[in-house]
């Protein structure tokens, strides 16, 4: 299974964060044991405004070249957010392989490196949602309505933060 | 075409033509990682119809330097570099106490990422890629191997290549940490930010300063040197030599062709003729300086003077801690308050292995020297050094030459010749 360095190092990191009890609200877990395919479940704590109280399901998909290239971070669950597009993809500069120079952030924003981590990538991901960059929105409508009309753009979230407390 | 190799000559229309040309450099991205040696006229060529002056300074190149090495142009160039001609260099000095050592040392930095708050798990694939090369340079070695091709197939394999060039990344970035006196003034952004934006993301092009930084804290203690051979539209029919590490004799010597956001291998004619060692002549030099440079000049504050090619070429000026013993050349007049040194040794952050490996560790202070030029190779009778003073900006026609440690923050945008190809 885990026979590559990428692999192995994977499988560390893992264990590493399955046994680490500094992260609450964080669940991890593999898909059909491959170590490349990772079940996510983020937790959001309450200090998080609008999403606080929501349970995300996402995925995060590693590809071989890890870590010199990032994985792909999709949530399952609908998830209204300037940075996270309609098909639930997460658009956030850690996220962007360095080839990419597309999306035309400061060279200051913070880029892939070999050395993030799942748990670090997490923490990106949990702190952007309650700051979004609206530079490069993944989802235009959600990019307009927060900042343009806050009241509609509350309504939508807590609506997907409600759906996804339903789920459980 | 004009005749003339002076800039101003030219015609509005074929200043274009060479901008175009330059803006359209662009290193090969499709080919291996690491090529096989070639001819260094594939590089006159492209310059064959091209600006006067590269033209002349690329065919005279191909004279002094025959071979090249063409380095992948995917961002990690200058990091690649550094790194294969590294572990060439050990291969070809085929001493294996000294690959050994160096091994020794390299797993030593390890200390130095630690220290910066690294986890081990996060950073040992990448020692462990670097450990790997080494044990195939100690084996090629053994083997009596006539070539380097199991480096070039080691470093076209993409994930160890990728490996072993984060490693390094690593290494400098944790380097610069903790040596912060020695890079913070050529910085335009806080160093910690300099080093997650510009040192540590993958396919991010090594700039003049993270180049230092990776010849200090990495390469510099084995006792091999790095020299950056500019090829810029200076005035000259050579390339503009620059020396990273100390200007006494290396052992061996990297060395590079930088073209703007590019770097590639160059080797130089063997046997060296007319290649008088340059420490000689610049420790003469120098010291005959000292008396009007002392009070004149401020290195803290001159980018002008950091813009001097060979610069810090020479390890026995202005340097506090006296010369290695085993240092063949006089000692130097002791200057302990030189106003040159950006840091004392003492503030540096010791390598563990330093004193064992190399009498060259001494000499890792040697910030700012005397600003001499290297003294043509050739024909003392002919024209004085091109670069003893500055160049006349306004009078030299377009200016592509990046020096290390005087990047400006716009610097880049303001020259007439931009990197065509900036990653």
């Amino acid at each position: 299974m885990a026979t590559t360095p990428a692999g192995r190092m994977l499988s560390r990191q893992l264990q590493q964060m399955q046994s680490d009890k500094d992260i609450p609200g964080i669940s991890v877990g593999l898909v059909d044991s491959n170590v490349f395919e990772w079940e996510v479940m983020l937790m959001i704590s309450d200090d998080v405004k609008l999403y606080g109280g929501g349970f995300f399901r996402a995925r995060l998909s590693f590809p071989q070249e890890y870590p010199h290239m990032p994985p792909k971070m999709k949530f399952e669950s609908p998830l209204f957010h300037p940075n996270i597009y309609p098909n639930g993809e997460v658009c956030i500069s850690i996220l962007h392989p360095p080839e990419e120079d597309k999306y035309g952030y400061e060279s200051a924003a913070e880029r892939w490196s070999p050395v993030q981590t799942p748990e670090t990538i997490l923490l990106s991901v949990i702190s952007m949602l309650s700051s979004p960059n609206d530079e490069s929105p993944a989802n235009v409508e959600a990019a307009r309505l927060w900042r343009e009309d806050p009241a509609e753009f509350k309504k939508r979230v807590r609506r997907c933060v409600r759906e996804s407390q339903g789920e459980e | 075409m004009s005749n003339s190799t002076n800039m101003n000559a030219l015609s509005q229309a074929e200043m274009e033509r060479f901008q175009k040309l330059s803006n359209e450099f662009e290193p090969d991205v499709h080919g291996p990682l690491v090529s096989t040696k070639q001819s260094s006229h594939s590089i006159a060529l492209e310059y064959a119809n091209a600006d006067p002056i590269l033209a002349t300074k690329t065919n005279d190149l191909a004279v002094t330097h025959p071979t090249t090495r063409v380095m992948k142009g995917d961002g990690n160039c200058g990091w690649r570099a550094v790194a294969f001609g590294y572990f060439e260099t050990l291969f070809t000095m085929r001493d294996q106490l000294h690959v050994q050592q160096e091994l020794i040392r390299i797993k030593s930095l390890n200390s130095y990422l630690d220290r910066v708050g690294l986890q081990e798990h996060l950073y040992e694939v990448f020692v462990d890629a670097t450990e790997e090369i080494f044990a195939q340079t100690s084996q090629a070695i053994h083997n009596g191997d006539q070539d380097e091709s199991f480096l070039v197939n080691a470093f076209n394999e993409e994930y160890s290549s990728q490996a072993i060039i984060t490693h390094f990344r690593l290494l400098t970035s944790a380097w610069m940490k903790l040596n912060p006196e020695r890079y913070e003034a050529y910085l335009t952004m806080p160093l910690d930010q300099y080093c997650a934006t510009r040192i540590e993301p993958v396919r991010t092009e090594i700039d003049e300063v993270g180049l230092q930084a990776l010849v200090d804290g990495v390469i510099k203690v084995s006792g091999i040197g790095v020299e950056i051979l500019y090829l810029d539209r200076s005035e000259g029919e050579h390339v503009t030599p620059h020396i990273l590490t100390d200007s006494r004799p290396s052992q061996a010597t990297i060395r590079l062709l930088y073209r703007p956001g590019h770097y590639d291998i160059l080797y130089r004619a063997e046997p060296t003729v007319n290649m008088t060692p340059m420490v000689n002549l610049q420790y003469d030099m120098s010291s005959n300086l000292t008396p009007w440079d002392q009070g004149a000049l401020n290195f803290d504050v001159s980018s002008h003077l950091m813009s001097i090619p060979n610069l810090m070429a020479d390890p026995g000026f202005g340097m506090g801690a006296p010369m290695s013993p085993m240092s063949p050349m006089p000692p130097v007049s002791p200057a302990p308050a030189s106003p040159f040194r950006v840091s004392p040794p003492q503030e540096m952050y010791p390598s563990p292995m330093q004193s064992h490996v190399s009498s060259h560790a001494q000499s890792h202070a040697s910030i700012p020297s005397i600003p001499v030029s290297s003294p043509p190779p050739v024909m003392p009778s002919a024209a004085p050094p091109p670069m003893t003073s500055l160049p006349s900006r306004s009078s030299d026609g377009p200016q592509i030459r990046l020096n290390p440690l005087v990047m400006k923050p716009n610097l880049s945008h303001s020259l007439p010749v931009s990197p065509p190809f900036k990653k």
